[in-house]
């Protein structure tokens, strides 16, 4: 039989200063990388070439959940057995990808989800983690899920979750919003322990805690409507 | 104030001059065809009524009377606050409806365009 193929998808937003790094860290686990550039004003698609990436460009910035939605419409067709999501801010280590893919290529989930709060985190900021533990508590009123972390970027999909999850949060809500379709789609999934690493510029650059505010709104609205 | 023989309050030449200048700035956006025939004569259908109104609230007020607001003018406001919350509801479905089309459109030039 032929190897498996792994595919990743990595959202990126004026990342040109990391992508390059993340994406070597990345390429050594998995065959294709679908970089999809989330109307980037900088040079982060110039910066993201790479023999095993393929990169998608967003003319304008939609976010990130548009972002990876993408991503996951291109691989349909490639049809990958595994497809990971990859932060593209280095916050997370690319050698921890083959844990992260064990389960689903084990047949033991349709769902992989990294954890923070069960692995290891580097300098992360308290209120930061109060804001999470939040974030975790509504995750669980909303969709009656109970995980240890719910806004990790790292996550690995069988081919079933692929074609199953259909993001429509286009900004920040992705994250409950995929947690959500978890639940409803009757996917199993499993946490794995990741380790993200807080460094100066990803406080700068990546969520902020009063978005959570925002993801809060997104998340109501889209239950009432 | 006496105009045509009739006794004008300040109140309803205020309005009445609004009412007029609403009615000019739809025929500008009609000549400009920036609003459809079907909405043209719509609005200023409706305005032309609210003109009617505040010149002879008679209807508005024996109206007021008989569902138990009291004043034509409550009534008056009651409805319009509850117009203005359907249309902003409305307006945000649409914009919804056009943030998820550009999104599709963003998304399939993206996916066309691949490298």
């Amino acid at each position: 039989m032929s190897k498996k193929l792994v595919a990743a998808v990595i959202p990126a937003h004026n990342e040109a200063l990391k992508i390059k790094k993340v994406i070597e860290s990345v390429a050594k686990y998995v065959d294709l990388i679908v970089l999809v550039d989330d109307g980037s004003t900088d040079s982060t698609l110039e910066s993201a070439k790479h023999p095993k990436a393929i990169t998608l460009q967003h003319c304008i910035n939609l976010g990130q959940g548009a972002a990876i939605q993408t991503g996951f419409d291109y691989l349909k067709k490639i049809n990958p057995e595994v497809t990971i999501t990859f932060d593209a801010d280095g916050q997370f280590l690319g050698e921890e990808i083959p844990r992260m893919i064990e389960p689903i290529l084990k047949n033991q989930a349709d769902v992989v989800l990294g954890s923070r709060f069960l692995g290891k985190t580097i300098n992360m900021p308290f209120f930061r983690k109060f804001v999470l533990k939040i974030g975790i508590f509504f995750t669980w009123i909303f969709s009656e899920i109970k995980l240890t972390d719910t806004h990790n970027g790292f996550r690995a999909l069988n081919k079933k979750a692929l074609h199953l999850i259909n993001i429509s949060q286009d900004r920040m809500a992705h994250a409950s919003e995929i947690i959500d379709q978890i639940k409803r789609k009757k996917l199993s999934y499993v946490e794995v322990p990741v380790t993200v690493k807080y460094n100066l510029q990803s406080k700068k650059k990546g969520q902020k805690n009063r978005h959570s505010i925002n993801i809060f709104i997104d998340l109501v609205s889209k239950k009432l409507n | 104030m006496q105009l045509l023989g009739k006794e004008i309050l300040g109140s309803q030449l205020i309005l009445s001059a609004l009412i007029i200048f609403i009615i000019i700035k739809t025929l500008i956006s009609f000549n400009k065809k920036q609003i459809t025939r079907l909405f043209f004569i719509l609005w200023n259908f409706f305005w032309l009524i609210v003109l009617y109104f505040i010149f002879y609230p008679g209807f508005l007020v024996g109206l007021a009377k008989r569902l138990g607001v009291g004043r034509g003018v409550d009534l008056a406001i009651y409805v319009s606050v509850i117009c203005l919350f359907y249309l902003i509801y409305k307006l945000f479905i649409k914009i919804e409806k056009i943030e998820k089309q550009i999104t599709k459109i963003v998304r399939e030039i993206s996916i066309k365009n691949a490298k």
